[in-house]
């Protein structure tokens, strides 16, 4: 597929990748296996996100810059607004992943 | 004109001998007389997405009456307490199938039957690209619904629950047949679902009338798109699930023993990740079609339709999130359960921002109050109020207080009750007149909305209620006193205003067929390009395809609707091949790259799904012989199917733009063909993903057992590491080959290879798997479900490729035409990653004992 299909695609799929790994990283500290410590999980998480927003937040802002350069009536508008918000929504999803590892003190709360 | 400039594709040289015939043409029929429907017992051999469609939908909505019959079966027993109309097996048995009917059997096959139905119509297409893969999957739906109701006749109808959940479901609790019925019956009808899912993403990426850009696609096609693409993922792990128990029923392998180091949180992990992706899968498509109305009702284009893409894409992903949120008080880590919370509470936002481009959409005019819209706007109401109880839900801490109350069936049934069966109704209501030619009664239809709107508010709101006062779901009888005796009686006098409701609906529809007024051209005055032709819109769709500039085409484009449809300029309108042709467009800017060469009816796709139903049936009855004819029917009937002279190769003019030349059947990535492939692809990693994550989650919860499981013969798992890397090889070597037009002698010794190797690599990961007992653990059983589910995609790259040497040497496939051989490269490289994959796990997992 080329640039539309890869810009609306990208953002939401980084957040699938990071849904993914935060899932594997509470399943490793908190399953029976005890893969590593709460606070190994704690500080990957905390990278990865900073990691994964920021890249987000680089294609917000070119999304929203494109926005900004297409006329109100350019073809390519519609397809525009949806890539500059979905970045938005993914870089909320994002953080929302990272909330319960941030705040809560261990894996029983 | 349209917004990207045209780029040829780079088509075949023109050859204008051996090549140059059209197989399968039929020069004595003219163009309508192509298009035409079968008569008689014949009709079962059509493949038009519009018979199929029409059956997807007849059929979804007789199983929609049957489990509300069922539902009102429930209602009538707990009308009032200490009742016995029915015992409580046989209600345990009449929950379960309304569950089961209504959410695989009902609304997963009407939202195909309106997809498999309206997508060519609405992206100017003359079918589907894949008809007899739409109408094999009607067969595999029809056969396993069958299987599944028959389950009454032998007095074992399933009583566990929708969602199966073991160690009830096992055969140590659940003897006899009844859950054999349901995980033989449902995965059968599946087939349905996921050849729905590739036919979906293909026809719509890749048939698109030319100029009609993803951006000018109708706002349905977004939802369907995503819907699919949700499909694809979200079903394969229910599959692996049902074959998992299905194997532990039949085989004894523990994959749910926990003596043996299983877990049936397995088995609910599995579930969810298809069960709340689910939710959405009938929710986006009944959104789709709101969006779709609710602009003909206010007579202005939707708002915001790239907000709407953004929601329904985000919604999508975020779907697969949500699965835990339904096994809060399975015992699960708090920091997973805040996890899955958060992601369940995330995905109100992108719920939102759709919901509002439909207010702000009902704020641009005075919308017409016609039956749809009432419809539409009974759906914003009960949706809402069920999305607002979903963010309640979604709180762990009032999720522990509610959870398995009747404020949870409350909360489920006005979600897919507003979200799926209100947007239905409209939908009926919208669309019927494209089906039969007639207009149904507006009378009729505000007294079957009133009925349904109140009585569906009286049955539904109520249970919030009785589940706030503490009434578990899924008891047979209560006592009484307890507070729960009115709000039930109210309940059940609700269920049946609702169910009068959808009788003045049927009775309509029947009183309509000859009494209703005809329907002209374009009768509610809609955009979209399936209301081109007065209804009922002939077999071909299109006689001649419209050129597209614009998103609303029979609104901005005078020419489409000035003058007869039949007479509008367009692409394809000679027909000198005298077969059955549709434009291909380049999936992105929908420009035409390709002719696509249709199938004519016939009987492979009804004859490869009875095979299948003969096969699943047998294997139900333990009568293994048959399971094995069944299966030889069924690879007959798919060896017939693909064998057939390659239409490749040959260039036509198409009759637009001054004498634009493209090919048939372009051997290109972006044809239909090789998008099938790759969504194919997609659903085997998914399968192949949802194996793994067993094996890795048995691992995690279970380390005792793991480090008890035999490891498996290292020196096979890395010459199955090598052979695979040699499998991908080969197979990347087949798919240029075919693109670079090779000699044919060159790629059958390819295609011979790719045979051998693939027997290679089977061979070693089995002997590899030969000293691990697969009764010994569960862990040992996922080892060997995942040898076998790769020795199943080797099997099909060892008869692929030979069938396709075979077709070279025989003279059904010439230089040039190499479209099998670019799919069996993809589907190669496919198979050898996984076999990678198995390879190094083979590698590294269980421990020398």
């Amino acid at each position: 597929m080329n640039a539309p299909m890869l810009h609306i695609a990208r953002p939401i799929t980084l957040w699938a990748l990071h849904f993914i790994a935060i899932y594997a990283l509470i399943s490793g500290a908190c399953a029976p296996r005890a893969l590593f410590d709460v606070e190994i999980m704690r500080a990957v998480s905390a990278i990865l996100t900073l990691a994964f927003v920021l890249v987000t937040l680089a294609w917000l802002i070119i999304g929203l810059r494109t926005l900004r350069r297409l006329a109100d009536d350019a073809p390519e508008r519609p397809l525009a607004v949806a890539v500059a918000w979905i970045a938005a929504i993914s870089l909320l999803a994002l953080l929302a992943n990272l909330w319960p590892v941030a705040f809560l003190s261990g894996c029983t709360g | 004109m349209t917004d990207t400039p045209f780029r040829a594709a780079p088509g075949p040289e023109p050859r204008r001998d051996a090549y140059d015939v059209a197989p399968k043409g039929e020069p004595e029929k003219d163009f309508e007389a192509i298009w035409a429907t079968p008569q008689g017992l014949k009709v079962l051999s059509s493949v038009s997405h519009r018979v199929v469609g029409k059956r997807f939908l007849i059929t979804g909505f007789i199983f929609f009456l049957i489990a509300g019959v069922l539902a009102l079966l429930v209602r009538l027993q707990l009308i009032v307490p200490e009742n016995t109309f029915l015992d409580s097996e046989t209600y345990n048995q009449v929950f379960t199938m309304h569950g089961t009917i209504m959410m695989f059997l009902f609304a997963i096959p009407m939202l195909e039957g309106f997809a498999v139905y309206l997508i060519p119509l609405m992206i100017g297409a003359r079918d589907l690209v894949f008809p007899r893969l739409g109408a094999f999957g009607y067969y595999c739906y029809l056969f396993g619904g069958v299987i599944v109701l028959s389950s009454f006749l032998f007095d074992a109808a399933p009583a566990g629950g929708w969602f199966m959940y073991v160690p009830l479901s096992t055969s140590q609790y659940t003897e006899g047949l009844s859950a054999d019925f349901w995980l033989i019956g449902i995965t059968l009808a599946e087939i349905a679902s996921v050849t729905a899912a590739v036919e979906i993403i293909a026809a719509i990426l890749c048939s698109r009338a030319p100029g009609m850009s993803l951006a000018k696609m109708p706002i349905l096609m977004w939802y369907l798109l995503v819907t699919a693409f949700v499909i694809a993922v979200g079903f394969p792990p229910l599959i692996i699930g049902s074959i998992l128990l299905e194997a532990e029923r039949l085989l004894g392998l523990p994959f749910f023993d926990v003596a043996a180091g299983g877990d049936p949180l397995l088995w609910q992990h599995l579930f969810w990740l298809f069960g709340h992706p689910e939710v959405y899968i009938i929710f986006l498509p009944a959104a789709g079609m709101v969006a779709t109305m609710l602009p003909v009702f206010v007579g202005k284009p939707l708002f915001g339709y790239g907000f709407a893409v953004a929601a329904v894409v985000t919604m999508g992903f975020l779907s697969f999130g949500l699965w835990a949120h339904h096994m809060f008080a399975t015992g699960l880590p708090i920091m997973s359960l805040s996890l899955f919370s958060a992601a369940s509470t995330m995905v109100a936002i992108p719920t939102g921002v759709q919901i509002f481009c439909f207010i702000a959409t009902l704020t641009l005019g005075r919308p017409r109050l016609t039956v749809p819209m009432y419809f539409i706007l009974g759906f914003l109401f009960i949706f809402v109020l069920g999305g607002l109880t979903g963010v309640m839900l979604a709180a762990v801490p009032f999720n522990f207080q509610a959870h398995d109350s009747y404020f949870v069936v409350a909360h489920l049934h006005y979600v897919l009750i507003g979200g799926f069966v209100f947007p239905m109704f409209a939908a009926l209501y919208y669309w019927v007149p494209h089906f039969t030619g007639r207009m149904m009664s507006e009378t009729l239809g505000k007294w079957a909305f009133w009925l349904m709107f109140a009585g569906f508010n009286l049955a539904f709101f109520m249970m919030h209620l009785t589940g706030l006062r503490g009434m578990p779901r899924r008891i047979a009888t209560y006592p009484e006193g307890l507070g729960w005796d009115r709000l039930n009686m109210l309940s059940t006098i609700g269920a049946f205003i609702l169910a009068a409701g959808v009788a003045v609906f049927i009775w309509d529809f029947f009183r309509h067929r000859h009494a209703g007024p005809e329907a002209g051209r374009n009768p509610w005055g809609a955009a979209t390009l399936e209301w081109l032709y007065q209804p009922v819109t002939p077999g071909y769709n299109f006689r001649a395809i419209p050129e597209i500039r614009s998103r609303e085409p029979l609104w901005d484009q005078p020419e489409l609707t000035e003058g007869p449809a039949a007479d509008i300029d367009g692409a394809l309108r000679s027909c000198p091949d005298h077969r059955r042709e549709t434009m291909g467009c380049d999936p992105v800017t929908g420009e035409p790259i390709q002719i696509l060469r249709l199938p004519h009816p016939t009987w492979f796709p009804l004859i490869s799904a009875f095979g299948l139903a003969v096969l699943f049936a047998a294997t139900l009855a333990s009568l293994y012989w048959l399971s094995a004819v069944g299966a030889v029917i069924a690879l007959a009937g798919f060896t017939g199917w693909v064998w057939e002279p390659s239409d490749s190769a040959v260039v036509r003019d198409i009759g637009i733009r001054d004498g634009l030349e493209l090919p048939v059947n372009v051997v290109d990535r972006r044809s239909h063909l090789h998008v099938g492939t790759v969504a194919t692809i997609l659903i085997m990693f998914a399968l192949f993903a949802s194996l793994l994550f067993a094996g890795l989650y048995l691992w995690n919860t279970q380390p005792d057992f793991a480090r008890a499981t035999e490891r498996p013969a290292r020196i096979f798992a890395l010459l199955a590491f090598g052979f695979s890397v040699v499998m991908f090889a080969l197979s990347w070597m087949n798919g240029r080959a075919a693109i670079r037009r090779a000699a044919s002698a060159m790629i059958v010794v390819l295609n011979l290879l790719l045979a051998i190797i693939a027997l290679a690599m089977g061979a070693t990961l089995g002997l590899a798997l030969l000293p691990v007992d697969p009764w010994s653990t569960a862990f040992a059983a996922v080892g060997w479900a995942l040898g076998a589910f790769v020795a199943a995609h080797l099997a099909v790259v060892l008869y692929w490729s030979l069938f396709n040497g075979v077709r070279k040497i025989t003279g059904a496939q010439l230089v040039g035409q190499g479209l099998p051989d670019l799919l069996l490269g993809a589907f190669g490289k496919a198979t050898a990653t996984m076999g990678v994959v198995t390879a190094i796990a083979f590698l590294f997992a269980g421990a020398p004992q």
